[in-house]
């Protein structure tokens, strides 16, 4: 029944996407990046190699213990009773499944140029870069502000008055689905974003239409919380980014926020589990796809294009981009565990594999935020006209209509340094994170220390490859 | 491995102040190009100049349409055979295409205001929307000072 379901969605979205449409490249936007100068990549680079050497000394003779009670309630769960704060909770969450339903409208009956239509700015610029920047930052609030998960649990419980449905579904999680139905919508939306007609906004409608409605399907078949946690794409990407943020949001099982804590932002990854060698795939296609993003806009691949596209098609070359970025990254990845396992004679690979995932995340939130600082600052603005005239009919309900884009409101010089500093501070926190994993299953600090040295060339790599890619002219497709 | 962060700390410093010696502005904030469009190609393809620079743009083409300068959403009229001038003040970085507009519509497409930004929301983004032919030719790139 559940492979038949799953079946089914697989099926529509392959069938829709494979219908031959006209092909835009890359979300939406176009972009006036300036690459980052030779001095400056060098710099970074430089800064790279010396703070993970300086990092890896200071760990041989001292290492870090994160204390998980130095987190500090803000919100505790008798607050969140607090008249105030529900009337703040219930205006946030309206507000929420105002801009989806909109978003989804607009999709429908609005222009079908994404410039006129609220759905694409909205969608591609505002939720999916600009949450992806805000989120690592200040932490997991889509946990709060998911209007799916909003729309479910309002029906759950006040008109099918249910509220057991939200914690447990009419059948239990199969443990053979494990992390498939993170892999499959995730390189589905990647294609889309990527390859297919993520900027039309009607496409983007009703791909919106037909993934809420397998979320009301599944959460209802396997429970909110536990579909929430477990399989839906886009609430386990943001738990993994938020996990980096200062605030930490939990819920209870009606999936209720009861508390809010503060934190350092590393102690949060730390914190981060998973027994899964598919779940690992998972966030390896996460951190290539961030990459591919942006490889994507650089010479290297246009060039690469020029090979391909005449034998195998536009499509068909990008496809392939999308799938064979993670996978060298899931192969790299593989064997840098792999050597420790051979030079630490202690866990697995695969223990090591399921440990050590998370110590590349900052690096990929880090290339994430400088690579699209600029993009949300200037490409951003196209949200003020299209909130004034959202279906493109030729209003202006908040006289922004005729708002033009400031396109200097950033420097490129403010970018360069911006983008250098941001990816490698990102660097340091993965140096940091890999190490306090190293710590914990490791039985000295020797063999910690020994396990750091294939993992810190894997991540100077990673970040090189990152500062690399800034400092290419970017290509408008 | 004390020596070696002692060592590598000296090359650092000796970079970041290599860096910092940068290369000359130009002193001159005036600056006069000429263009040509021949053949749907602008000679030069990239114009390289700095911010805060005044430009005037002297465009020489073997067609008709206008030029469009994407981010400061400038769009140009010209005309074949004759110099066609345009004045532009380049306040914002970045790297920006100059697309042609080879539509021979005589509607519409006037020449702004040579402003920096131009009031009026452009309709293009980044692709081909159907209403007018674009072709990219070229590149404005505007370096911080």
């Amino acid at each position: 029944m559940n492979k038949l379901i799953l079946s089914i969605i697989f099926t529509i979205f392959t069938t829709w996407i494979i219908i031959p449409n006209k092909i835009y490249a890359h979300g939406f936007g176009e972009r006036y990046d300036l690459p980052i100068p030779l001095e400056y990549f060098l710099i970074g680079g430089s800064l790279t190699i010396i703070l993970s050497f300086v990092i890896l000394v200071l760990f041989t003779n001292n290492s870090i213990n994160i204390n998980h009670n130095q987190s500090r309630s803000i919100l505790y769960p008798n607050n969140m009773n607090n008249i105030v704060i529900m009337i703040l909770t219930n205006i946030l969450k309206i507000f929420s499944v105002f801009l989806f339903l909109l978003a989804i409208i607009s999709g429908f009956i609005g222009s079908d140029n994404p410039i006129e239509n609220f759905s694409a700015p909205f969608i591609w610029i505002v939720w999916w870069v600009g949450f992806g920047i805000l989120t690592p930052i200040i932490g997991d609030f889509w946990k709060a502000l998911n209007p799916i998960k909003i729309i479910y649990i309002f029906l759950v419980n006040n008109v099918l008055k249910n509220p057991e449905m939200i914690n447990k579904g009419k059948y239990t999680y199969p443990k053979s689905l494990d992390s498939w139905p993170l892999i499959i919508s995730f390189l589905l939306f990647a294609w889309f974003e990527n390859v297919g007609n993520g900027s039309n906004p009607f496409n983007l409608s009703i791909l919106i239409t037909i993934y809420s409605s397998a979320s009301f399907v599944l959460m209802y078949l396997y429970g909110a919380k536990t579909w929430l946690e477990r399989g839906d794409v886009f609430s386990v990407y943001y738990h993994i980014m938020g996990s980096f943020g200062i605030f930490k949001l939990t819920q209870n099982k009606y999936l209720r926020t009861t508390n809010v804590q503060i934190r350092f932002p590393v102690v949060g990854l730390t914190e981060l589990k998973t027994p899964s060698v598919l779940f690992v795939m998972f966030h390896i296609i996460l951190l290539g796809t961030i990459s591919f993003d942006g490889l994507s806009e650089t010479k290297f691949w246009s060039d690469i294009e020029l090979l391909f596209i005449p034998v195998l098609g536009k499509a068909t070359t990008e496809t392939i981009g999308i799938i064979i970025i993670p996978a060298i990254f899931y192969i790299l990845l593989w064997l840098v565990c792999k050597i420790v396992a051979m030079i630490t004679l202690e866990k697995s690979t695969e223990e090591i594999l399921t440990s050590f995932v998370f110590s590349l995340t900052p690096i990929a939130i880090a290339y994430h935020i400088a690579h699209y600082l600029s993009y949300i600052l200037i490409t951003g603005q196209l949200i003020i006209p299209v909130i004034s005239d959202p279906f493109g009919y030729g209003w202006d309900l908040i006289g922004t209509k005729n708002y033009s884009l400031n396109i200097g409101v950033i420097n490129a010089k403010n970018a360069w340094y911006s983008s250098i500093i941001i990816i490698v501070l990102g660097h340091v926190f993965s140096v940091i994170v890999s190490h306090i994993n190293a710590i914990k299953i490791f039985s000295t600090n020797k063999l910690a220390i020994k396990s750091q040295i294939p993992f810190l060339i894997l991540m100077i790599f990673y970040t090189a490859l990152s500062l690399w890619i800034i400092a290419q002219p970017i290509i408008n497709h | 491995m004390k020596n070696i962060l002692i060592t590598t700390s000296i090359i650092v410093l000796t970079l970041l102040s290599a860096c910092s010696n940068n290369t000359e502005s130009p002193t001159d904030q005036n600056l006069i190009i000429d263009l040509e469009i021949k053949n749907m190609k602008l000679i030069p393809e990239i114009i390289n100049v700095v911010e805060k620079s005044n430009l005037t743009l002297n465009i020489e083409s073997d067609t008709n349409g206008s030029l469009h300068f994407h981010g400061y959403n400038i769009e140009f009229k010209i005309s074949k055979d004759i110099i066609n001038t345009l004045d532009i003040t380049v306040n914002a970085t970045g790297s920006f295409p100059i697309a042609l507009h080879y539509s021979e519509k005589s509607d519409g497409h006037t020449n702004h205001n040579h402003d920096s930004n131009s009031k009026q929301a452009h309709n293009h983004g980044s692709h081909d929307d159907g209403d007018h032919g674009e072709s990219v030719i070229g590149k404005l790139i505007v370096n911080p000072k």
